[in-house]
């Protein structure tokens, strides 16, 4: 059976070639059933996932809709000047519900339901808790509908 | 009004206006009347100007208020770089022409409020170069108008053109957004967030019959030298919402010639209640492996590093990326969209009006990215 780890390895391991030059953005779109706290949980292990990826230190979160409205986007800024922005959708996507693309300054990778298994099967995630900080920053940004900063000043 | 409809040219070449003027001369509706521009351009501008009127064997007007004056002038397609863009196209319908613009409107809001009002008062139609003919597009807003996705909860798109040779920027920094922008299009860079990220802008709006409320945005200088020296950023981020509270994510700019199979990754993620619904420029299509040459990028032409014009493509003989086939329906074109808008009496679904709401939400997405700040729309009128 794949695991979300199988496709984020594949993903590190393009990022390691150097094929795709310095990584620069990040969209990284789910799909998932989980429970609200389960769902900022999601969101917190994505957005290390993005930030991973582009190398950087999370700066800045800007939140957009809501758990209980069904879809989620954080738009993440990072101190070096990388951007991304991680969305959480409920429900079921086509093939694993996963879609990413990730630009660098030589180069993009691209991930979306054109390139996963002609079924639907959502891709099982890890059970690891996420990261406290930026779990009660995704909290913080999600309530306030600011940009919040992870020094805790807007 | 009946045809042939005269289609009189602002601008020449190495402007969209290359295009725009193919695809009017195609339609054998209209009739390419004459090239004009406003008196005082450059001897370069000129020249160019000059250059698209042989092509299209017509006469170039040097001073654009003559041009407006002939008769046989029914459409004014205006291409002039967007500082000078605003006040020709006011000119223009004052004259009581119908406008085809070329995007974004206009850079300043100022400008693109005198343009809804001239257009109004004259009673004349318009309409901004945009993606709403394209046979993806207008399937997009059936699948949303038949609730096939239940109740729509959120749009994200992302438009990026594969053009111009890429890595070269300097990493490591942010972009310091400057507001009000002071240069949109250069020889060797445009803002490409106000070039590209107006399609998917458009779009939402479009697609949703929604304007957009909140912005928040960033910009960024990731791909080109070019870009940085200018001080242009070619590339941009927004996350907003509309007036109905939908959030929407857009991002867009240019990457470079080697970054996708074709014209650049082009595509809306509409999310419903119901089901993800992702539509695709690149889809349906063929993939096609052969045992031709690989594309290679084409040299960089001097007077066009970026890829902008399809004249100085084909004078460094740009081979088309073929590995992705189109398997869709051939699209309209734009052009030809207006004329049909224009022979049944109606406007535009992109008119000035459409258009001035997205240079609206391109000026609030600079100030929100020099401020980092949210910015609320309607932006204070002084």
């Amino acid at each position: 059976m794949n695991t979300l780890a199988d496709l984020h390895h594949a993903v590190q391991s393009t990022l390691a070639s150097k094929r795709l030059g310095t990584p620069v953005f990040v969209r990284y779109s789910f799909h998932g059933q989980e429970t609200a706290a389960a769902v900022v949980q999601r969101l917190a292990r994505a957005t290390k996932t993005a930030c991973d990826w582009l190398g950087q230190v999370l700066d800045k979160v800007y939140a957009t809709g809501s758990v209980k409205g069904g879809q989620v986007s954080l738009m993440l800024e990072c101190r070096g000047g990388a951007t991304a922005v991680v969305t959480w959708i409920r429900g079921a996507g086509r093939g694993h519900g996963v879609d990413i693309l990730l630009l660098g300054n030589n180069g993009a990778l691209y991930h979306d339901f054109g390139n996963e298994p002609p079924w639907d099967e959502t891709l099982a995630d890890s059970k690891d808790p996420a990261d406290k900080e930026t779990l009660a920053l995704i909290d913080r940004a999600l309530a306030s509908g600011r940009p919040e900063s992870a020094g805790g000043k807007p | 009004m009946n045809p042939p409809y005269g289609v009189l040219l602002v601008s020449g070449m190495h402007t969209h206006q290359e295009n725009y003027a193919a695809a009017f001369a195609a339609d054998k509706r209209c009739r390419i009347v004459a090239v004009t521009d406003e008196a005082t351009i450059d001897r370069r501008r000129r020249d160019l100007n000059e250059r698209l009127a042989k092509v299209h064997d017509v006469p170039y007007i040097p001073d654009v208020a003559k041009a407006l004056a002939r008769k046989d002038v029914h459409i004014v397609s205006i291409c002039a770089p967007p500082e000078r863009r605003g006040r020709i196209a006011v000119l223009a319908a004052r004259a009581r022409k119908h406008l085809y613009l070329d995007k974004s409107l206009v850079p300043a809001l100022g400008e693109a409020d005198e343009l809804v009002a001239a257009v109004q008062k004259a009673g004349v139609k318009s309409h901004m170069f945009c993606f709403i003919s394209q046979p993806w597009a207008k399937e997009a807003k059936s699948l949303l108008e038949s609730k096939r996705l239940g109740r729509l909860i959120a749009i994200h798109a992302d438009t990026f053109f594969a053009k111009g040779c890429t890595g070269t920027a300097k990493l490591g920094t942010r972009r310091k957004e400057e507001f009000p922008p002071q240069r949109h299009q250069l020889i060797e860079a445009k803002r490409e967030f106000d070039n590209v990220g107006v399609y998917p802008i458009t779009l939402v709006r479009w697609l949703t019959g929604r304007n957009f409320r909140t912005i928040y945005a960033v910009t960024a200088n990731y791909f080109f030298q070019e870009h940085q020296k200018h001080n242009v950023e070619d590339f941009g981020l927004l996350s907003g919402t509309l007036d109905d509270g939908l959030p929407v994510t857009i991002s867009g700019g240019r990457y470079g010639w080697t970054t996708h199979p074709g014209f650049g990754i082009n595509r809306i993620m509409l999310v419903g209640t119901e089901r993800t619904l992702v539509v695709d420029a690149n889809r349906p299509r063929l993939e096609v492996y052969t045992d031709e040459t690989p594309w290679t990028p084409p040299q960089v032409h001097p007077q066009d590093p970026m890829g902008f014009w399809s004249s100085t493509q084909d004078e460094v003989h740009t081979r088309p990326k073929r590995t992705w086939v189109n398997a869709g329906p051939a699209a309209q074109s734009d052009a030809s969209y207006f004329v049909d808008r224009l022979e049944a009496g109606r406007d535009s679904e992109m008119s000035v009006v459409e258009a001035a709401h997205a240079a609206e939400v391109l000026i609030a997405s600079y100030r929100s990215a020099a401020t980092q700040a949210v910015v609320t729309l309607p932006l204070p009128r002084k």
